[in-house]
């Protein structure tokens, strides 16, 4: 692995947190112009590693309103930490505890069910059952049509297409593509035609143009063709495929931005992207590129669904001064209280790596806070809907129970805010209750979410929200 | 919600009905006509979207370039089934579609700037351009296409030239078809859906061109050559024994066919899992150095054992030598194995692939070994036992806590003493702790943790290889003689080159290994013999209607 001081490659990179332009808000400017309730938006955020549920945790003495979360080594610092993120968003969360991602045994696929609520099975190669809930709402029920962009994808680390580290799945549990370069992120949601005023480019450009979409039509022609010749189940991959071909065709007829909308330059290259090849002293960097991109994203109303997938910062010298390996030598030497494993005797634990490993979900909660913080500078906070979870809740036990859940932002009052939400631990609160919730706040009128072998966990709404 | 305290868990090792694999579009023959079902051992009529691989050497094979665009970083990886990256369930989604129209963009491009457009579509005066690009769009259209076009194509295909050359040249005309050639349907996806009128049993017979696509990817992961064109246009592959002679041919001759061989063998073992996997460099120090051999044995040494030696299964799991470039530092030499044409070889203190590195590391965390991870995939892929996942069951597992004071194997003896646990793990453990002498990036151990090692195993599960095993040599030397190991072999080829992406048994898979245990038993390891009996058989010509 390379070894490589955060400094030297953030100076070497011209990379910062500061870097990217503002916009002026546009996402909401245009419903208020009509007259319109404002559009509600949707961000599933995934972050490794599980958490220090005994530092987590709400305290003796807090209710679900009265709470302090800058307590010491408490990972929801960042979300009341007016000096780094601007302001403080302790109004603007729900806090929850106690919920479960019924996923698989060991907790290995559970990024795939914090969206779709599905069961996996088939060990490594598992897939989930059903749409995750961005897909379902943006896709299926197409309220990602009014946008340029229907949907995104984006991870820091990963582009596997498998269950331990995607979340977002299109009908039939079929994983959709993560990009996990910020300069493609940026293509894919920015990338326009920049045409000069003098007449030859000018021509140049229709030339373009006309060539780009004589390409589309004969593709959708071809497409159209073999999906006169197959069968049900094979026409959902041909209309996938048309989809996909509609949103190209969508992003080059739109020849300029929304009105308002100021792209950052694009985003500088980096020598290395992917995990366990030489990209990990990247991924803080790479992160908050992704979460400013997809923010602005947002705030111009280029899209109005993404999921993002974390990773962790697992090398020689990385910032936090955690232990190279985040896997072995923190998140698997976790010594867990009763209460960091959901009641089961363990003993008392070891406080040392629960400070530890609180160290990272703070770290993970400031991404949050920094996508948080964004989308109040667009004007967009209360109506955009941010789910960030984990894929365990003691990392050490692979624990699926307990899994550490954080709503932010705001539905446009369909959720309120402020609160810390606790379930019992020793009983069965599925997360898909959550996501039919979610769904139903977002106008979709569905009673279950998300297959379970009993339909008792996937059927209702979350009690409370 | 039950809750128990090991790895794994499971309360039976029998594989559950009810799941059928997402995104496959589902198993087994469609409605049929009439009422009529097809027989359920066929697949159904379908399509299939090319592989990254196969995609790459398609692109190479029609434009003669060096570039593997699929390959690239900014490229979405395959959806795997059950391991394998040719299936039924990839998809094109909204990023892929960008990375497709960039790729035939680029390639288009290349092919125009370097000749290779002027050498396709020759066009001398007092030929007209329309006509040249009509005889380009027929031509390697249907190398594209892999079958003829029908006229619709070709006038669609027409509107493009015409678009291209419109104020520009002909040359850019041509490049545009190309263009939209390489982003078609019909070059993206593999047919099988035959020619549209079920017959009355509710089946349809694949075109001759599908026959020779299918066989052509199967075989080289590319369109079919000339040779296998001429033989699909003249109605030949229908003939079982023309299908046959055919495979011989590309196995033979083609060096995609070792590629893809190779490919085969290390999706079935879960091998190639190697190149994207990383260690602690805390705990293995010397792992980063070591993995590109590590890597290169995992494909050299299945490539020696398919085409320069036996060409068996039982020498794959039961060699005493290895390659020359494999992680030959890791192992105890002995000396020199056998001498093969391209090249000398290693004898060595492993038996076999699964006591390879390769096999070892990928079955193992970042900072130990994980002898249940080992003892699956033993379990699962080589000796086809049907274990369940633990997620059928509903039950909730709390793996052991990490204790530096034992071993490994001793952490995970929870499991013997658990009557939930034990139910499956006395099938799963003995696999995995045979290799226990192994550490996680697969160098020998004699202490675990400050503690001998044990590597001893009885294995019990009522198979031919059945026994007390002193370590995983002594194991994979059974396994290398087993005919149920064999056998598992021939299911993992057929799920492999059906691409069902189905981890279970299905109809068409026993009637596969019907035809196979009628073969000669010496046929039966043989790893390239395996494809080529699938390629024999009718189920690789006949589909379910739709």
């Amino acid at each position: 692995m390379k070894r490589l001081g955060r400094r030297r490659f953030l100076r070497g990179l011209g990379v910062g947190a500061a870097a990217l332009p503002f916009v002026r808000l546009v996402a909401n400017s245009r419903a208020d112009q009509a007259g319109l309730p404002p559009a509600l938006r949707f961000i599933g955020v995934y972050h490794p590693h599980g958490i220090a549920a005994e530092l987590f945790a709400r305290r003796d003495g807090e209710t679900e309103t009265e709470f302090d979360l800058t307590v010491p080594d408490s990972p929801l610092q960042p979300f009341d930490d007016p000096a780094t993120y601007g302001r403080s968003f302790k109004d603007k969360v729900v806090v929850i505890e106690g919920l479960d991602v019924l996923s698989d045994t060991n907790a290995h696929n559970s990024a795939g069910t914090i969206l779709t609520g599905s069961r996996i099975v088939g060990g490594d190669g598992g897939l989930p059952w059903n749409s995750s809930i961005d897909q379902f709402l943006a896709v299926e029920n197409r309220l990602g049509d009014a946008t340029l962009i229907p949907s995104i994808a984006l991870a820091v680390g990963g582009k596997q297409l498998s269950a331990r580290e995607t979340l977002s799945f299109g009908q039939g549990g079929v994983p959709i593509s993560k990009i996990i370069d910020p300069a493609v992120a940026f293509d894919f949601l920015f990338r326009r035609a920049v045409v000069g005023a003098d007449p030859a480019a000018q021509a140049e450009a229709a030339r373009a143009q006309r060539l780009g979409k004589s390409l589309i039509d004969f593709a959708r022609g071809d497409l159209q063709r073999l999906r006169a010749r197959v069968g049900p189940f094979e026409v959902q991959k041909i209309d996938q495929h048309l989809d996909a071909l509609r949103a190209l065709e969508k992003k080059r007829d739109a020849v300029s931005l929304p009105a308002g909308c100021t792209p950052p330059d694009r985003p500088a290259s980096f020598p290395y992207l992917e995990r366990y090849n030489g990209g990990e002293p990247y991924f803080d960097a790479i992160t908050d590129l992704q979460i400013d991109l997809l923010a602005l994203a947002m705030g111009c109303d280029i899209t109005r669904f993404g999921t993002l997938v974390m990773n962790d910062l697992s090398y020689a010298g990385n910032p936090l001064g955690l232990p190279e390996d985040n896997h072995g030598a923190m998140a698997h030497t976790y010594s867990a209280s009763a209460l960091g494993s959901s009641g089961h005797p363990v003993g008392a634990g070891d406080p040392a790596t629960w400070r530890l490993l609180a160290r990272f979900n703070r770290y993970a909660y400031g991404k949050v806070a920094r996508l948080l913080q964004r989308l109040g500078e667009y004007g967009i906070l209360d109506s955009t809907l941010v789910y960030a979870s984990s894929d365990m809740g003691n990392p050490a036990t692979h624990s699926t129970r307990n899994v550490p859940t954080i709503l932010a932002g705001g539905l446009g009052g369909k959720i309120r805010m402020g609160r810390r939400i606790q379930f019992r631990t020793d009983q069965t609160v599925p997360n898909n209750q959550l996501l039919v919730s979610i769904a139903q706040a977002f106008g979709v009128d569905v009673v279950s979410y998300g297959v379970q072998a009993e339909a008792q966990y996937s059927t209702g709404t979350l009690p409370g929200l | 919600m039950e809750v128990v305290f090991c790895v794994g868990a499971l309360t039976a090792c029998t594989t559950s009905g009810g799941w059928a694999a997402p995104g496959t579009g589902g198993a087994g023959g469609g409605a049929g006509t009439g009422g009529v079902r097809p027989p359920d051992s066929l697949l159904p009529a379908r399509v299939r979207r090319l592989a990254n691989a196969e995609y790459d050497a398609s692109v190479q094979a029609l434009l003669s370039t060096q570039k593997s665009p699929a390959s690239a970083a900014d490229f979405p990886p395959d959806l795997r089934r059950d391991g394998f990256t040719v299936n039924a369930a990839q998809r094109v989604d909204a990023v892929i579609v960008e990375r497709l129209a960039d790729a035939a963009d680029a390639l288009a491009s290349e092919a125009q700037a370097n000749g290779t457009l002027a050498r396709l579509a020759p066009c001398a005066p007092p030929a007209d351009a329309t006509s040249c690009a009509r005889s380009f769009i027929t031509t390697f259209g249907a190398k594209v296409y892999r079958r003829p076009l029908i006229d619709e194509e070709v006038q669609a295909l027409l509107t493009l030239f015409a678009v291209g050359a419109e104020g520009a040249s002909y040359e850019d005309g041509i490049a545009h078809v190309t263009r939209g050639l390489l982003q078609s349907a019909g070059f993206l996806y593999v047919t099988e859906l035959g020619d549209g009128k079920p017959r009355a049993d509710a089946t349809v017979a694949l075109t001759p061109y599908e026959i020779a696509a299918s066989l052509a990817y199967l075989v080289t992961s590319a369109p079919p050559d000339d040779e296998l064109a001429a033989k699909a246009a003249s109605g030949a592959l229908a003939d079982p024994a023309e299908r046959v002679a055919q495979a011989r041919r590309l196995f033979a001759t083609a060096p995609r066919a070792r590629d893809t061989t190779v490919r085969l063998v290390r999706e079935w073992l879960g091998i190639d899992r190697i190149d994207a996997s990383a260690k602690d460099s805390l705990v293995y120090p010397d792992f980063a150095d070591d993995k590109a051999r590590i890597v290169a044995e995992s494909r050299d040494f299945v490539r020696a054992v398919a085409f320069e030696s036996t060409g068996n299964v039982s020498e794959l799991l039961g060699a005493r030598w290895t390659v020359s470039s494999g992680p030959l530092a890791l192992y105890r030499t002995t000396g020199s194995g056998p001498t093969l044409p391209s090249g000398s070889t290693v004898a060595t203190d492993r038996v076999g692939i699964l006591n390879q590195a390769a096999f070892l590391a990928s079955y193992a965390l970042a900072h130990e070994s994980h002898p249940i991870f080992r003892g699956v995939a033993v379990a699962q892929r080589v000796t086809c036992m049907g274990l369940d996942s633990p997620a059928s069951f509903n039950i909730q597992v709390i793996p052991p806590a990490p204790d530096p004071t034992v071993t490994t194997r001793q952490r995970y003896d929870v499991h013997v003493s658990d009557a939930i646990c034990a139910g499956c793990h006395d099938t799963i453990d003995p696999f995995g702790f045979a290799f226990e002498h192994y550490d996680g990036m697969g160098a020998y151990r004699d202490l675990d943790h400050g503690q001998n090692v044990d590597s001893a195993v009885d294995v019990s599960v009522g198979k031919d290889f059945d026994g007390h095993y002193a370590d995983g040599n002594e194991m994979a030397t059974a396994l290398a003689m087993s005919t149920d190991v064999r056998e598992c072999f021939a299911r993992f080829m057929f799920r492999a080159a059906a691409g069902t992406g189905d981890g279970a048994a299905t109809p068409g898979e026993a009637e596969f290994i019907q035809a196979w245990r009628a073969t000669p038993a010496a046929e039966q390891g043989g790893i390239v013999e395996t494809l080529i009996g699938y390629v024999k058989g009718s189920g690789f010509i006949l589909r379910g209607a739709p």
